[in-house]
C-alpha cells in the first residue's frame, strides 16, 4: 500500500452513512465526537500520514480497496475515532 | 380420597438418598478449528522471526539487444519479520477437603479443574491467533508481550468498510486494523477480494466466519436453488447450508467460528500459517501455601503468518 505523501489536498467528501448524524459538522466538535455513541458516525479529515490507507469501503476485484487522499472528508464509525487520531491517520472536524 | 392418617410419604420421611447424576454437562463451543488447521512449528526464543520473498512485476517488455552488455543488477532481498510468544496461563486451586468429599460428575476436583482450565487456555489461543490483535514485545515488568493475531497481519488481500484502516507488520510489530464502517455481506465483496488475493498468488482454501456471516454465505444465489429429490414416502430435506464455495480460482471450505469472529470474514491457506511453541501446554504444582493444592498451567506460543498476501478478510460486516 502506497502513502503518498505529496498528494494533493483533494476536496471531495464522502457522502454521510445513513445512520449519520444530520447535522453540519463544526469546527472544535472533538468533545463532542468523545461522547459519541457507540453506532453512531462522526466526519474526519484525512492527514498526510492517512493518504492511501484508510479505506472509501469499495474493493475493486483483482485490484484492491480505494483509499482516501489527504484532505478528503469521511464519515468514521465513532469508536474508530480516536484509533484513526492517535495513529495520526485523520483527525475528528 | 384423603391420605390416611400416620402414613409415612416421602413428604414427611427423612434419610432418602438424592439422586444427582454422576455426570457433568458442559455446553460450550470447545473447538478450536484455525490453530488445529494451520501448521505446527517450534519457537527457540521469544521472538520468533522468519523471511518473505515476493518476485518482480511481470515484465512484457523484457527484451536484450543480441551481443549487448548485461544490464543493471536487479536484486531480490528477503524481508524478514517477527512475532512474540505470548504466555498464555490458567491458575487455579482445591481445598485438601474438596478432594476428599464424595463427589458427583468427577472423582477428583482437582482433575476436573485441570481439563477445564486446559480447554479455555486453547480456546484463548484461537482467539487471539486468528483475531485482530496487535503485538507487542515485554516492556517495564507489567506490559506482558503479545502474539499478533493474523486479521491484524492482513493487508495486501483486504476489503474493509469506509474508514477503516490496515494494520499490518512495521519496525518490528504488527498494528491492529482499524474498524470500518459496518456494511451487509454479500456474495460479491467475497468475490472481490478472492479475485484480488487470485492476482497477489493467494491459494485460499478455508474460510473462517462467525454464524451469522455462515448462514448469508450460505444463501448467496450459487447454492440456492439446490434441492433433493424424495423418493417414496420419505420427508424432504431442506438444504440451507453449505460447507463448501466452488469458487472461481478455488474450492473454498466454510468453517463457522463461533467465538472468535463477529465481523470479519478470514480467508486463508492453511498451510501460510503455524503456531510456532516456544512450551507446550504445562502444568506445574504450585508452592503449598496453605491447606489446599494449586497449579499453574502455561503455554508459551506465537503465530507464524508465512506471508501475509496469502490470506484475505473481508471486514467490517454486520
Amino acid at each position: 500500500m502506497s502513502e503518498d505523501q505529496n498528494e494533493p489536498v483533494a476536496e471531495t467528501q464522502e457522502a454521510a452513512p445513513e445512520a449519520a448524524p444530520v447535522e453540519k459538522p463544526k469546527k472544535g466538535a472533538k468533545a463532542k465526537v468523545k461522547e459519541a455513541a457507540p453506532g453512531e458516525f462522526v466526519q474526519m479529515r484525512v492527514l498526510k500520514k492517512g493518504a492511501g490507507r484508510i479505506s472509501k469501503g469499495v474493493h475493486e476485484g483483482g485490484v484492491g480497496d480505494e483509499f482516501f487522499s489527504h484532505g478528503d472528508l469521511f464519515y468514521a464509525p465513532s469508536e474508530s475515532v480516536d484509533e484513526l487520531e492517535e495513529r495520526g491517520l485523520a483527525e475528528a472536524v | 380420597m384423603t391420605v390416611p392418617s400416620n402414613l409415612v410419604s416421602t413428604a414427611s420421611s427423612v434419610g432418602q438418598r438424592e439422586d444427582l447424576e454422576d455426570v457433568i454437562y458442559r455446553v460450550a463451543p470447545e473447538k478450536t478449528p484455525f490453530v488445529s488447521m494451520i501448521g505446527k512449528g517450534k519457537a527457540k526464543a521469544r521472538t520468533h522471526e522468519w523471511q518473505t520473498e515476493s518476485l518482480a512485476a511481470a515484465d512484457a517488455t523484457n527484451a536484450a539487444v543480441e551481443g549487448d552488455d548485461a544490464p543493471t543488477l536487479a536484486a531480490n532481498t528477503t524481508t524478514r519479520l517477527k512475532n512474540f510468544c505470548q504466555i498464555f496461563v490458567k491458575a487455579y486451586g482445591v481445598s485438601r477437603t474438596q478432594e476428599l468429599v464424595d463427589l458427583a460428575g468427577r472423582s477428583s476436583e482437582l482433575v476436573r479443574q485441570r481439563v477445564i482450565k486446559g480447554v479455555e487456555i486453547r480456546r484463548d489461543m484461537e482467539k487471539r491467533f486468528i483475531g485482530n490483535y496487535a503485538s507487542n514485545d515485554e516492556s517495564g515488568g507489567s506490559t506482558p508481550r503479545r502474539s499478533a493475531g493474523l486479521l491484524a497481519w492482513i493487508t495486501t488481500n483486504d476489503s474493509r468498510g469506509s474508514g477503516g484502516s490496515d494494520g499490518g507488520y512495521s519496525g518490528g510489530t504488527v498494528s491492529a486494523a482499524t474498524n470500518g464502517t459496518q456494511r451487509t455481506l454479500t456474495e460479491a465483496l467475497v468475490k472481490a477480494a478472492l479475485a484480488t488475493a487470485f492476482n497477489t498468488g493467494a491459494d485460499v482454501k478455508v474460510a473462517f466466519m462467525g454464524a451469522t456471516h455462515k448462514q448469508q454465505f450460505s444463501a448467496f444465489t450459487g447454492i440456492a436453488d439446490i434441492r433433493k429429490e424424495v423418493t417414496g414416502r420419505g420427508q424432504a430435506t431442506i438444504i440451507a447450508g453449505a460447507d463448501v464455495y466452488v469458487g472461481d480460482f478455488n474450492e473454498i471450505a466454510l468453517v463457522p467460528h463461533p467465538y472468535g469472529l463477529t465481523r470479519d470474514i478470514a480467508l486463508v491457506d492453511p498451510s501460510m500459517a503455524a503456531v510456532a511453541s516456544l512450551d507446550g501446554v504445562k502444568t506445574e504444582a504450585l508452592a503449598k501455601t496453605g491447606d489446599s493444592n494449586r497449579e499453574l498451567m502455561t503455554m508459551e506460543a506465537t503465530l507464524v503468518v508465512r506471508n501475509e498476501a496469502a490470506h484475505a478478510v473481508v471486514a467490517d460486516l454486520t
